[in-house]
């Protein structure tokens, strides 16, 4: 029999197949390209090979976007590739199950925890009359005592580490930060740990809003730093239930507005949040807790101006938004 | 100089060069059109266009695509001055993304052989975009039998691979 006029595996130069595997920005993507077949195979170590080379560094565009992960009970995690906007489930070694995992970062790298190097500071939130909790995470042979804190008035919209503070902002436009020694030897006796903390009202200017999507909407916020500040994302949006033509059953919710605010301090005590106009070339990946900011010339396949809002159930990439300034 | 370089944008491209696909279908284009192709672009400097130029693993059918994409992104080369010759950067987009994802298997593997040989850049990072996007998100038996491929690993080969990045199966 003749050969086939069209095959994929040896009749594409290494030359073309190395472009197409250049276009390749999921690690994921790139290890099933490698394990399609022989030729394939060769063509991917020789790409590794290339770029393991020294010189020259690759230009900023090449950079990987890292996965999204997801915090999730389930124990194997879901990583999303923000490139393919595909959820996939990630096989991890026996030994990492039921590790903590912080995250994740470009080049294919999750970050899981099994041993706590001692001093991590730890925040979460909790259910009770605390809403949040704190631990000086002391490594092996030190058992982990959790200091509970209690933010009022609303609940928690996000938290975020920022200045070597947390920040939570609660659903009354409360900004509370607190601030945990370094050093273990502050600890208190029984093992918690000593906080300071300090709340402010930064409300959002109400002109801003118009008044009708203010009733009809639900809305979050979530904060993320870029640039060494730190914004705030307000959405406002309708769930499938109160959103006409959305089909039965559809769970995301639309987006109907959002702003972007930047806070700005005082330079006593409090702070701000002053209204941004123009994204200028930032991307903003936003989910609660694990909210990233990127320079869109950092990372490949995304448009400077862009907010993806990823804590929808299902996550589209055509559920993003941007900003186009027109000054 | 500049001025007769615009000049000859100006009424289309100055000479006329045919091409010959594979299976003798001519195509008449612009000098300029043509030199999207490095191959031609080069032919044209060594002044061997003169009978046409025969492209002889070319098809017609896969020629008439690269002279319409040449002829469409030739706004894209004359870059100063005539703007009313060059299609926008949103219809160059559209007529871009209508174009490959139109495309047939075979034919995108065709089209992409073409614009190597032909060396056109643009085209040729395109089409591997596009393969690129066929590959995304899937596993490696899916890859196979999005562009037929045959498994060619022992067992024993697929296992160890299997192995080296065991995080990426899903098993």
């Amino acid at each position: 029999m003749a050969p086939p006029l069209v095959s994929w595996s040896d009749g594409l130069p290494p030359e073309i197949l190395l472009i197409v595997l250049a276009h390749l920005h999921c690690l994921a993507d790139r290890v099933s390209f490698a394990a399609a077949c022989r030729n394939w195979r060769s063509t991917s170590k020789l790409a590794d090979a290339e770029a393991d080379k020294p010189a020259p560094p690759p230009p900023p565009s090449r950079r990987h976007v890292p996965w999204l992960l997801a915090p999730s009970p389930v124990e194997r995690p879901t990583i999303t590739s923000l490139v393919s906007g595909l959820t996939r489930r990630i096989s991890l070694p026996a030994r990492l199950r039921g590790a903590r995992f912080f995250g994740s970062y470009p080049c294919g790298w999750l970050a899981a925890v099994l041993t706590i190097s001692a001093g991590c500071l730890a925040a979460a939130f909790v259910c009770g009359t605390s809403n949040l909790a704190f631990c000086r995470v002391g490594g092996p042979g030190k058992s982990n005592v959790w200091t509970g804190m209690e933010v009022f008035p609303g609940t928690i919209d996000d938290m975020i580490f920022f200045e070597g503070r947390f920040h939570a902002l609660t659903t009354c436009e409360l900004m509370t930060v607190f601030s945990i020694s370094p050093s273990p030897e502050s600890d208190l006796p029984d093992g918690r740990v000593e906080i300071c903390h300090r709340s402010f009202f930064m409300p959002m200017r109400i002109e801003t809003v118009m008044p009708l999507l203010r009733e009809s909407a639900d809305m979050s916020r979530y904060l993320v730093v870029s640039r060494n500040k730190l914004l705030m994302v307000v959405r406002y949006y309708v769930t499938a239930a109160t959103a006409a033509g959305v089909g039965v059953g559809v769970s995301h919710a639309r987006t109907m507005l959002f702003k972007v605010l930047q806070m700005e301090k005082f330079c006593s005590h409090g702070g701000f949040w002053e209204e941004i106009e123009d994204m200028d070339g930032r991307v903003l990946f936003l989910s609660r807790c694990c909210s990233r900011a990127f320079e869109a010339s950092e990372i490949h396949g995304f448009e400077g101006g862009s907010i993806y809002f990823l804590d929808d159930i299902n996550f589209h990439l055509s559920l993003f938004h941007s900003i186009h300034q027109s000054a | 100089m500049a001025a007769a370089a615009a000049e000859a944008t100006i009424d289309g491209g100055g000479k006329m060069i045919i091409l010959i696909s594979a299976d003798g279908k001519r195509f008449e284009v612009t000098e300029a059109v043509a030199s999207q192709s490095q191959l031609i672009s080069n032919m044209i400097e060594d002044d061997c266009t003169e009978n046409g130029v025969r492209l002889p693993n070319v098809d017609g059918d896969i020629l008439t695509m690269v002279v319409d994409y040449c002829n469409m992104h030739a706004g894209d080369a004359a870059a100063d001055g005539d703007t009313t010759k060059a299609s926008s950067t949103e219809e160059l987009k559209k007529f871009d993304a209508e174009l490959v994802q139109a495309l047939e298997n075979p034919v995108l593997f065709k089209l992409i052989l073409a614009a190597n040989f032909l060396n056109i850049k643009s085209l040729l990072d395109m089409t591997c975009q596009r393969v690129a996007d066929m590959m995304s998100g899937k596993t490696p038996e899916q890859m196979r039998e999005t562009f037929s491929i045959e498994n060619d690993f022992t067992p024993e080969e697929e296992a160890a691979i299997r192995q080296e990045n065991a995080w990426a199966f899903d098993d």
